[in-house]
């Protein structure tokens, strides 16, 4: 969590530095206003926290929260012990949400600073109707978005396409042989879940990808395949746009050809057809455990995933567990982090 | 007068599409396949006045290249054009001075009106 802490008093200053734990709270401090909006333009803060002047207080806060980058931060205003007249309702009038009397104890501070995460928590348990239990693996059968997956690719690829599809469950029966299929590979953020979601065309679907999405009857295949693995991309995009109203976030690979015959994983699968019988396309989402590996930093590379968050010596998240690496990405931790530093991935897929 | 804008896309599908709409009221149009594509093209177009740019791709990401562009001290306004939604990714784009964030699959008469604010034609 990013804080910013702009106050006068050096003294005081750094010993409110020293109160927040430097590995859960990124605190910039700073002495003036200047120097606070500078540090809220460099990068957003979730909580800013300032001490109020003798006078101006309200428009200090309204400074403070005035840009785009901290009109969602939570504001907590440090003041004298008896404040003047009407000076705390003119700081919540400015947006000010929580305050502190001096004198304070270091203990206080960090516990007003909490208060923040404990209102997202509180918001995100009225908002959302379901309970999930994270101490067990995820089992995706759960998730609403999992099992309405053929209705949201329908709904993405649809609009893509400029006309709805008719959606049921089930492999389309006409495509058993070989297809043209393309698949994008997703990951669970923090857990051992590999997730991978296949669009297989018909060859009526592959002309009608030419003609319509492509705008060339005659386009060669690599344009079909490259057509196929947006689609792909697309689909992975609704399904994991869906997860995240569900609390879950999904990281996503690049999408890449597939074979259509091979679902080896627990799976399942819906039929897109479209209208006027212009061809079908069939959505393939697939589940599996994947294995973590440990290796060397010296090791990483394009398509890993890391299985833990990567924090510099200062505590600073670097880069958080889930996320999927690129060649500039791998590269540059590999250099930054040194061949004798170990962590755990899953291999690309 | 017209302007140019840069497309970042792994997809050709994709880049087809965003360059059709942009093509259509008179902007120039210029493909690069990932972020690493991009620097290299861009050194050689200073007239671009605008990107269009993925998140996912491969070799460099949309992220990676806005950190780029920002420690270039770039002033080509970006606008990412992904699949992607997450708000902490959203908040990390902005932050490196992304623009705007159109969710694909994207209307291509939302794109244009994007470009026109961006970059206008006659400007």
């Amino acid at each position: 969590m990013r804080v910013i802490l702009l106050n006068e008093r050096r003294a005081e200053r750094d010993a409110m530095v020293r109160a927040l734990p430097q590995d859960t709270y990124r605190v910039e401090a700073v002495g003036d206003e200047t120097a606070a909006l500078a540090a809220i333009a460099r990068e957003a803060p979730q909580v800013v926290v300032f001490s109020v002047p003798s006078k101006g207080g309200q428009d200090l806060a309204r400074r403070l929260r005035g840009g785009e980058n901290a009109a969602e931060a939570y504001l907590l205003a440090v003041v004298e012990a008896t404040p003047v007249n009407k000076e705390l309702s003119n700081l919540i009038t400015a947006g000010v949400h929580d305050f502190m009397r001096r004198p304070f104890a270091d203990g206080e501070l960090l516990e007003r600073v909490k208060a923040p995460e404990r209102l997202l928590r509180w918001s995100r348990s009225v908002s959302k109707p379901n309970a999930f239990d994270f101490s067990a693996a995820l089992d995706v059968s759960t998730l609403r978005s999992w099992r309405t997956l053929g209705q949201l690719v329908a709904e993405d690829l649809g609009e893509m396409a400029g006309a709805p599809f008719a959606v049921s469950q089930g492999y389309p029966a006409q495509l058993n042989g070989e297809a043209p299929c393309a698949s994008i590979p997703m990951s669970l953020a923090g857990d051992q879940l590999e997730l991978r979601l296949s669009i297989v065309a018909d060859p009526a679907a592959a002309k009608w990808i030419r003609e319509t999405l492509l705008g060339d009857p005659a386009a060669p295949e690599t344009a079909v395949r490259d057509a196929l693995r947006e689609l792909a991309n697309t689909a992975g995009g609704a399904l994991k746009r869906a997860a995240l109203n569900e609390s879950i976030t999904l990281t996503t690979g690049i999408p890449r050809d597939d074979s259509s015959t091979r679902f080896p994983g627990k799976h399942q699968c819906w039929s897109l057809k479209l209208e006027g019988g212009a061809g079908c396309l069939a959505v393939v989402g697939e589940v599996r455990t994947r294995s973590n590996e440990r290796i060397s930093a010296a090791q990483l590379s394009e398509g890993m995933v890391l299985a833990h968050d990567i924090r510099s010596e200062g505590g600073v998240l670097i880069v958080p567990a889930g996320s999927r690496l690129t060649a500039t990405s791998a590269n540059r931790l590999a250099a930054m982090l040194g061949p004798r530093y170990f962590l755990e991935v899953a291999p690309a897929a | 007068m017209t302007a140019r804008v840069m497309v970042i896309d792994d997809s050709m599908l994709v880049r087809r599409q965003v360059s059709a709409a942009l093509k259509t009221p008179g902007y120039l149009v210029t493909e690069a396949v990932d972020g690493v594509d991009a620097l290299e093209k861009l050194a050689g177009l200073s007239d671009t006045k605008l990107i269009v740019c993925d998140v996912n791709m491969p070799r460099m990401n949309g992220i990676e290249l806005l950190e780029k562009l920002s420690a270039q001290g770039s002033a080509v306004p970006v606008v990412m054009l992904t699949t992607e939604g997450q708000p902490e990714l959203i908040q990390r784009a902005r932050s490196l001075g992304a623009k705007g964030w159109i969710v694909k699959p994207f209307k291509p008469e939302f794109l244009v009106a994007t470009a026109a604010k961006l970059a206008p034609l006659g400007a």
